[in-house]
């Protein structure tokens, strides 16, 4: 049983317990499923032999590989795992048999891709987390979201069906569909693939899907969320493209342009978003440098980040639990009655921040040092001034406008037991992987999970030209904050909606489509008509001449067409008997 | 006020906490760059080997895209049911 059990790729279980709750009308027995299932898989998954194909079968001359684990894929399935735990706990208190059902079918397909070794198997879970997941966003059951949650699956399921095209052309041109180290440029289908990955890991001007749809998904939903699409895109983009140089100039911007949008957001879920998708900048930009140490830094940031992240929006899922909103122009002074919200979000905003101490530090330290080792100047000055912006619209703005600053007058309740014990769980994991190693506790236990735990042993986060570094940047980018709070300069916190790239499509191109709508319903009659009027008039002449009552058939010589041709005949007879 | 957030947070609202934050970020500040001065760190690039060159860049960083903020702002931003989909209005994309 167990032997059989060990061949199961543990993303299957996941998606197989999504699928009784969906069906499961007693919220305990759920309840049970969304904690105990995730621990359950994790258990089997330690159990796994790695860099062997557990599960594998052809079907239709291709091969594809069910199961299979090695050190790159661990990290990101255990981070998943964690991830899809702390999700179960934090939904304890909603009895929503849709959302449970949804988080768990999700989380178990991003489990599931990460853990196959071909192309088609990938593309399948690939979808399956696109469709899982908008039910995630169509639970608010607001206007608002809705449309959101109709361009997220529209573009999701594009990035899909990039990646079965590619896949495809990936097999006609090498006859292999396993899922391993390209070249882009080798042939169309890696550029299909770059692009069918980019739209998921949310590269610049493919990215507003994600600040588009996360601030409108549900309180749990946008937890949920935050954890799988991006890292499993960043998890692919590792395993196939590792070392490609593009990928260090698009996530250098990718971390750098969210920044001036996080700060004039006023939604702070979104300016969470906009954070995420800059941390996710420095995954890729770490995988484009492509040394060992640059992808254990993108490998060490995916993981620290699904926790912290996923501790940030839990924070603000809770303010949004309790008072309604997550608008910074409406929010502040919640100290007072949410003070274990306040501790645990000002722990997410250190951690988001590389405070030492906190999982960010050890995690982003690995990919600054990979990139100033490789001698990528301008990038590594763009990552670290993407560092300094962390930390003002993670560090400081998030706790400050929502816990802090401007007292809103609103005293709330403290968030659920659950939810405190879901962001306390985050808080300790956060700081339980960031402490100097002590007797194997403290950042050890991450590193030694890294994809080259070799090359990790022997890099040291805690110098002392290090930590010093770091906390100037910090200390006087904190410092900069109250100098342009006490003169005023800092700019206030304002109602709006806040243009991005989706202007191209939800108003240019919308508009467009209306537009030609609009002339389409008019025009296509009158084409019709003009159509219709010259095909009548031709039809017409024709039958005046052709047919039995026509002009040719009338007169005198209705059998002058056959003298005619016995005529020529005999003209090519004569001509024949001459030549 | 929730008895956890007087025994954690109850310095927050004292009159002279923001004083002493700033003084004391500025002090913390000093001595960083003093250790800097003395100290003589390892250093990968040229650029790195300048004394406080990391809180210089931290902070003109943070300054930048701070100040960024009201032009951007000012550019960007559009009324807040500026696509029809604000949560309370009746109309909207479908």
């Amino acid at each position: 049983m167990s032997a059989l059990l060990a061949t199961i790729n543990p993303g299957l279980f996941l998606i197989f317990a999504g699928v009784i709750c969906a069906f499961m009308p007693n919220q305990r027995v759920r309840q049970v499923l969304t904690i105990a299932t995730p621990i359950a898989a994790f258990w089997l998954l330690s159990g796994a032999v790695q860099e062997v194909d557990l599960a594998s079968v052809s079907m239709m001359g291709i091969d594809m590989v069910l199961y299979r684990v090695d050190s790159l894929s661990f990290i990101f399935g255990f981070a998943f795992l964690i991830a899809a735990t702390l999700n179960g706990i934090y939904a304890l208190h909603q009895d929503d048999r849709v959302q449970d059902a949804s988080a768990m079918i999700y989380a178990g397909a991003a489990v599931a891709a990460t853990f196959v070794g071909d192309f088609m198997s990938l593309f399948v879970f690939w979808e399956l987390t696109a469709i899982s997941s908008v039910f995630l966003i169509l639970r608010t059951g607001t206007r608002a979201s809705y449309g959101a949650a109709m361009r997220y699956l529209a573009i999701q399921v594009l990035s899909g069906v990039l990646l079965l095209y590619g896949a495809t052309q990936l097999f006609a041109v090498t006859g292999d569909l396993s899922i391993r180290s390209l070249t882009l440029g080798t042939d169309a289908g890696t550029w299909l693939l770059l692009f069918a990955f980019g739209i998921k890991a949310a590269f610049p001007l493919m990215h507003n899907w994600l600040q588009d749809s996360y601030p409108r998904a549900t309180v749990v939903g946008a937890v949920v969320l935050s954890a799988f699409t991006t890292k499993l895109a960043v998890y692919v983009l590792a395993r196939v493209f590792a070392g490609e140089h593009i990928l260090i100039w698009i996530g250098a911007i990718m971390t750098v342009f969210p920044v001036f949008f996080a700060v004039i957001e006023n939604d702070l879920r979104k300016v969470l978003s906009y954070s995420l998708n800059n941390q996710v900048g420095f995954m890729v930009c770490a995988i484009g440098v492509g040394t060992h140490l640059a992808l254990n830094g993108a490998a060490a940031h995916a993981f620290a980040h699904i926790i912290y992240k996923g501790l940030l929006f839990m924070s603000m899922g809770a303010v949004l639990y309790r008072t309604g909103t997550t608008k910074a122009s409406e929010l502040g002074g919640l100290y007072k009655s949410m003070p274990w919200t306040t501790v645990f979000c000002l722990i997410g905003a250190a951690s988001i921040s590389a405070f030492p101490l906190f999982s960010g530090f050890v995690a982003k330290s690995l990919t600054m040092s990979a990139v100033l080792h490789e001698g990528h100047i301008i990038i590594w000055a763009m990552l670290l001034f993407a560092s300094a912006g962390v930390l003002e619209h993670s560090g400081i703005k998030i706790p400050y406008f929502a816990f802090f600053g401007h007292d809103s007058g609103k005293r709330v309740e403290e968030a659920p037991f659950n939810m405190l014990l879901a962001m306390g769980l985050a808080s300790f994991i956060c700081i339980a992987v960031a402490l100097p190693s002590i007797s194997g506790f403290g950042y050890g236990m991450l590193y030694q999970m890294l994809p080259y735990p070799e090359v990790a042993q022997t890099y040291q986060p805690y110098t002392f030209d290090h930590i010093l570094t770091q906390m100037q940047l910090l200390v006087l980018a904190a410092m900069a904050f109250v100098l342009l709070q006490r003169f005023n300069l800092y700019p206030e916190e304002r109602p709006g909606t806040v243009l991005d790239a989706d202007w191209a499509y939800r108003r240019a191109g919308y508009g467009v489509a209306l537009w030609s709508g609009a002339v389409w319903s008019k025009a296509g009659p009158a084409l019709m008509n003009i159509w219709q009027s010259l095909w009548h008039r031709a039809y017409e002449r024709i039958e005046a001449a052709f047919s039995p009552q026509g002009v040719l058939s009338r007169g005198p010589l209705t059998g002058g067409m056959s003298i005619w041709v016995a005529a020529l005949l005999c003209a090519v007879l004569l001509l024949s008997f001459l030549g | 006020m929730h008895p956890i957030s007087k025994a954690v947070f109850g310095w927050v609202g004292h009159k002279w906490t923001g004083r002493i934050i700033l003084w004391g970020l500025a002090i913390l500040s000093v001595v960083l760059i003093s250790i800097d001065l003395i100290h003589h760190r390892h250093v990968k690039q040229d650029i790195e080997s300048i004394s406080g060159f990391y809180g210089i860049y931290g902070f003109i960083a943070f300054g930048f895209v701070v100040l960024m903020g009201r032009p951007l702002g000012w550019l960007l931003r559009r009324d807040e049911n500026y696509y029809g989909d604000a949560d309370d209005s009746d109309g909207g994309q479908p």
